[in-house]
């Protein structure tokens, strides 16, 4: 059943079996990127603050000549590396990893340039984005498959990275980690949440 | 700014049902989520599939990393293995899967999903599936792999989310 307030103008639903399916009524696009050439970076700049959490779901593979790559997290365009942690629980097919990335917010899902038209996908939640009296917590389900048998052809995690600053999150830089490009039809959208 | 992240159609079982299927999915969104809570008569350990556009032939491949409370495992199928699996599936009283179907539409590329399967009982794991397919998706089909049924009162919702 779907819950209307009329003094806060909201509408809210269960999830509960034969209840009106939720709806996220506040989930509103902010920008996507879609490239056409392969690009180094992807930034989203200027985001606004008026948001609670912040939500980038992607497609993207690298120029990597290799089965994997992954990406680098820059916020803010702070490039001190010590500011940046990040934790990773995942799977390849053949074994579960749990590794720790000093100096660095590192996400794994992004396949290499062996297969053209084969890509990887992820949701990241920056939780409380604005709050100016937190650190920024991440976490993220990405990964991708190559239907292959082959070690490093897929991958799947869960990972969370921190950004050891109270600032608002105003800008968002995904870098290949071994400096190779995003290759065109790579697409990232960013997604704002409001409570 | 308006709002994205909508419910396209939901089904809660009056019957037990072998397959639930969303069809005729409108091509106007960015991305897909689905929601499912299910029971199911399977006794057994077995997957849950998705499947897309009718085609039942050797186009899935997943990989997958699960813990049963005592250990983790990971493991894969390729695509002579025909199993396009995002879940697992147990004898709990209810199962919780959500997957990510990230960009649906694009012909450019094949279709990745992303999920989290989650059983009150033993199981919690963490899916990527790959439809070795280039075709816009239009529908998709969910169903057991031991070809149970999904019990009276399971419910599954699809979401679409559109980008500016």
């Amino acid at each position: 059943m779907a819950v209307i307030s009329i003094k806060n103008k909201t509408k809210s639903g269960s999830l509960l079996v034969g209840n009106t399916p939720f709806e996220l009524g506040n989930f509103e696009s902010i920008s996507t990127t879609t490239l056409t050439t392969a690009t180094a970076s992807v930034t989203f700049s200027s985001i606004p603050a008026t948001y609670t959490h912040l939500q980038i779901r992607y497609l993207a593979k690298t120029s990597r000549a290799a089965v994997n790559d992954y990406a680098k997290l820059e916020i803010n365009t702070d490039t001190t590396t010590s500011n940046y942690r990040s934790h990773t629980l995942s799977g390849d097919g053949d074994s579960v990893y749990a590794e720790a990335h000093a100096n660095a917010i590192e996400i794994g899902g992004f396949p290499g340039n062996t297969n053209a038209d084969m890509f990887g996908v992820g949701v990241l939640d920056f939780l409380d984005y604005a709050n100016t009296n937190k650190y920024k917590t991440i976490r993220t389900l990405d990964g991708f498959n190559q239907n292959s048998a082959s070690a490093g052809t897929g991958y799947v995690a869960l990972q969370s990275g921190l950004w050891m600053s109270s600032s608002a999150i105003t800008s968002i830089k995904f870098t290949s980690g071994t400096s190779s490009n995003f290759v065109a039809n790579s697409s990232f959208a960013l997604y704002g949440i409001k409570e | 700014m308006p709002v994205t992240y909508k419910p396209i159609a939901t089904q809660t079982l009056g019957s037990a049902a072998g397959t639930v299927t969303f069809s005729s999915i409108p091509a106007t969104y960015t991305d897909l989520v689905v929601v499912s809570n299910y029971q199911t008569n399977a006794g057994a350990v077995t997957t849950l599939q998705m499947k897309f556009n009718s085609d039942t032939t050797a186009n899935y491949s997943y990989t997958r990393f699960y813990g049963d409370g005592s250990s983790v495992a990971s493991s894969r199928a390729v695509r002579t293995d025909n199993i396009a699996g995002i879940g697992i599936i147990d004898s709990s009283a209810y199962m919780t899967n959500i997957a990510q179907i990230n960009n649906y539409t694009n012909t450019n590329t094949l279709k990745t999903t992303l999920s989290r399967t989650n059983s009150s009982g033993t199981y919690l794991g963490a899916y990527v599936m790959m439809w070795n397919s280039t075709t816009a998706i239009t529908s998709l089909a969910l169903n057991i792999l031991s070809g149970s049924s999904f019990s009276t009162g399971s419910t599954f919702t699809l979401y679409g989310i559109k980008a500016a």
